[in-house]
């Protein structure tokens, strides 16, 4: 269930997301810029979170995301799967990014 | 029949207008005329006579919000009334705009038709100038546009962030705007006046100068100056460019804006009204040299 009690497809670590055409974006200095072109909509995302979209190209788990972000931040596996998680349920929410099918 | 033309330089770009419809010059800012120039163009634009925006302008370009979509063929500039109406299109090239407008030398009905065509005549040539500035690595921007010394300041920052009134602490000969300016990459950046340079208008023209700093104007953050990072500085600035909502155009838009940011020092610039803005920029020099 999403933060707003909407319901939404359940994530699971072997997930895989990609990040939907509509949204132009661009790492600075490790931070990624989103223009949402529809919503008409400015975004600037934190270094973790940053690393987190890059990695969204749809051939990523998420739990191979989480893993990346291990190497990257030192946390516990855990902690970065919750992450990633979290991330990537408030990015299908916004429309920011879909779930990629199995067999693509 | 006989064309009306004319060249112009802005931005750094030459522009032709051909119009077989008419003289379109009544309907174009008046500071257009400071930037007629010649040679070759980078940039061609046509109006000619069409029957449909001739038989119902009211309708036919009412109300005024536009946008531009991709198409195969290059870009459509797109009236939106309800539906979306093709009012003109933009090559892919973005070297050539073609737009029918009714004969523009003719007699109105009511005002108000000609000012929605004067409307839908502007927008378009700012389209068409905006696609063409992103091709060459530049674009416009809603900021105030100060020349001072030889050196281009831009101050962004949303609606009421102040830079009307900036702008007011500046004689005139140093204003390039208070509305929208444009910048643009060559060997540096460079700062230009448009035609359109709002309220305080200002010294426009079709040369730029070397643009040092760029400003964000914003009262929530602490009083006085602080750098920011370059991907915020990316941030704010794409809030502040002028968008006609296409993909492509915001890929190109982050590109130049992360260039900006990882060459050129930007701040956030707290001001109350009544502070000197000129303080402000020898406290920036003096930081810069610092630095």
């Amino acid at each position: 269930m999403s933060e707003g009690g909407e319901p939404f497809q359940e994530l699971e670590p072997e997930s895989r997301l990609r990040r939907m055409p509509g949204i132009a974006w661009r790492m600075v200095d490790e931070e990624a810029i989103l223009v949402n072109v529809r919503q008409d909509e400015v975004i600037h995302l934190d270094r973790v979170a940053s690393f987190i979209w890059s990695k969204m190209d749809g051939a990523s788990s998420l739990v191979q995301i989480a893993e990346g972000l291990i190497q990257e931040f030192d946390v516990e596996l855990s902690i970065a799967l919750d992450d990633t998680t979290a991330f990537a349920g408030r990015l299908l929410k916004q429309g920011a990014a879909e779930i990629a099918q199995l067999d693509e | 029949m006989l064309s009306w033309t004319n060249s112009y330089e802005i931005c750094g770009l030459r522009l032709l207008i051909v119009s077989s419809a008419g003289d379109p010059s009544p309907f174009l800012p008046p500071q257009t005329e400071d930037f007629q120039s010649h040679g070759n163009p980078d940039l061609s634009i046509e109006f000619y006579e069409d029957d449909r925006a001739a038989a119902d302008p009211l309708k036919y370009f009412f109300p005024p919000k536009f946008v531009l979509e991709r198409q195969e063929s290059g870009f459509a500039f797109m009236g939106i009334n309800g539906r979306k109406r093709q009012l003109g299109t933009i090559s892919s090239a973005r070297d050539r705009g073609q737009m029918g407008v009714p004969r523009l030398d003719g007699v109105w009905r009511i005002a108000e038709e000609r000012g929605f065509v004067e409307e839908a005549l502007q927008g378009f040539v700012r389209a068409c100038l905006q696609g063409r500035l992103l091709a060459a690595a530049g674009t416009f921007l809603h900021a105030a546009g100060i020349e001072l010394d030889g050196k281009g300041y831009a101050f962004v920052g949303h609606t009421r962030a102040g830079k009307t009134t900036l702008a007011r602490h500046f004689p005139a000969s140093h204003l390039l705007g208070d509305d929208l300016v444009a910048i643009r990459e060559t060997e540096r950046f460079m700062l230009f006046g448009t035609p359109w340079p709002g309220r305080e208008g200002g010294r426009v023209g079709s040369g730029g100068v070397p643009l040092k700093a760029i400003f964000n104007l914003d009262r929530t953050h602490p009083k006085g100056l602080q750098r920011m990072q370059p991907a915020q500085a990316v941030a704010e600035l794409a809030v502040n460019a002028p968008r006609l909502g296409h993909q492509g155009e915001e890929a190109e838009l982050l590109g130049i804006f992360s260039s900006a940011a990882l060459t050129l020092p930007i701040y956030n610039l707290s001001l109350s009204l009544e502070d000197d803005v000129y303080t402000w920029l020898k406290t920036f020099e003096q930081e810069e040299e610092r630095s």
